[in-house]
């Protein structure tokens, strides 16, 4: 199944756009990569494009029934997903949602984009989309069938299959901004903010890792905890960065507290100043560290 | 100079919590997203063959 995967990346209407993936992953604008471009413009190239890997991978599997694509997948709840390439910040995804209805309280938009070409089903869909009237979200119904063409801002747009008659068989290409904001799941209704997610994956890795030399008590991490705090980052990593060097290093953690609360046009300059006043309220001994004019406002 | 000692569970979270990277996956379907490779890492680096963390 390996060589066979790899047959297909060689054929000559995949080996382009692999390799336009690539600079798509980096960055690239769309329109500079015709061959992928083209796979989400016209309506033969995306199911040339799957009918070969499908062709490739049955006749193998004739011969090895017990082959298994070597190929990242997923299922739940109906909707079963196929990475077949991943690039960088760009995924090519052959995605199917199986018939069905699903009904939808809620919204989840992503820090990114996507391009979808519908292969092969039916089914009645809606695009909902941020609003700029008194209605949180503009909703636009679509039927969905072979030769649908989608472009998605995911930060404001988002898809809902309601009602699949035909399983509906699309390929997708979805690409992450390059520095994700949270993904947030908002109420349809009103619109309020339901939950939220950190939308990159090395903010997470760094905050696992600031909670391990928290609780090693590593204490000789403060400086870096500080940095962290310091710098332009995910609101919420840069949060924890703080909390771990406060409760590793009174006195170093505080000094990195105020510097962030002097910081005004930051949007952790509030609760910092929050922080660090209810701090020195409750332990006037702060009040001694040389930390500038952070308490003299 | 004798500073207190800051217990970092009296230390407030921000008024919107973020949750991990793919911990927002269940509610849009599945997806390719190394959640569980992240997992997989952080829970190698801790505890690693032959031994971690005393």
């Amino acid at each position: 199944m390996v060589a066979t995967f790899e047959r297909w990346c060689s054929l000559p209407e995949v080996a382009p756009v692999l390799s336009e993936l690539e600079r798509y992953g980096e960055g690239e604008p769309l329109a500079a990569c015709p061959a992928l471009r083209t796979l989400f413009a016209d309506r033969h190239s995306a199911p040339t494009f799957v009918g070969a890997l499908v062709r490739h991978f049955c006749r193998t599997l004739a011969d090895e029934p017990f082959g298994h694509p070597p190929l990242r997948h997923g299922y739940e709840r109906g909707t079963s997903t196929l990475l077949l390439a991943r690039r960088g910040r760009a995924h090519l995804v052959l995605h199917a949602r199986e018939p069905g209805r699903r009904t939808f309280g809620s919204v989840t938009l992503s820090d990114g984009e996507r391009r979808e070409a519908v292969i092969g089903g039916l089914a009645r869909a809606r695009v909902v989309s941020r609003a700029d009237s008194a209605e949180p979200f503009a909703i636009n119904s679509r039927v969905l069938c072979p030769g649908s063409r989608l472009a998605l801002d995911l930060a404001r747009e988002a898809l809902q299959v309601l009602a699949a008659e035909r399983r509906l068989v699309s390929l997708r290409l979805d690409r992450a901004a390059e520095r994700p904001g949270p993904v947030r799941e908002y109420a349809l209704g009103q619109g309020a903010l339901l939950r939220q997610a950190s939308g990159d994956i090395r903010a997470s890795r760094h905050e696992a890792m600031l909670a391990v030399l928290g609780r090693m008590n590593c204490r000789e991490a403060v400086p870096v905890l500080a940095a962290i705090a310091a710098e332009d980052g995910a609101d919420s990593l840069r949060w924890q960065a703080l909390r771990e060097a406060l409760a590793l290093d009174t006195a170093s953690g505080f000094g990195a507290l105020c510097a962030v609360a002097r910081a005004a046009p930051d949007p952790l300059a509030a609760p910092a100043t929050a922080l660090r006043d209810r701090l020195a309220k409750a332990h006037p001994s702060l009040l001694s560290l040389d930390t500038d004019s952070c308490l003299g406002n | 100079m004798n500073l207190p000692k800051i217990d970092l569970v009296s230390l407030p979270d921000l008024s919107t919590l973020t949750g991990l990277f793919g911990s927002l996956t269940g509610s849009r379907g599945p997806g390719h997203d190394d959640s569980i490779v992240l997992l997989a890492t952080f829970v190698y680096e801790v505890q690693p063959p032959g031994g971690g963390l005393a």
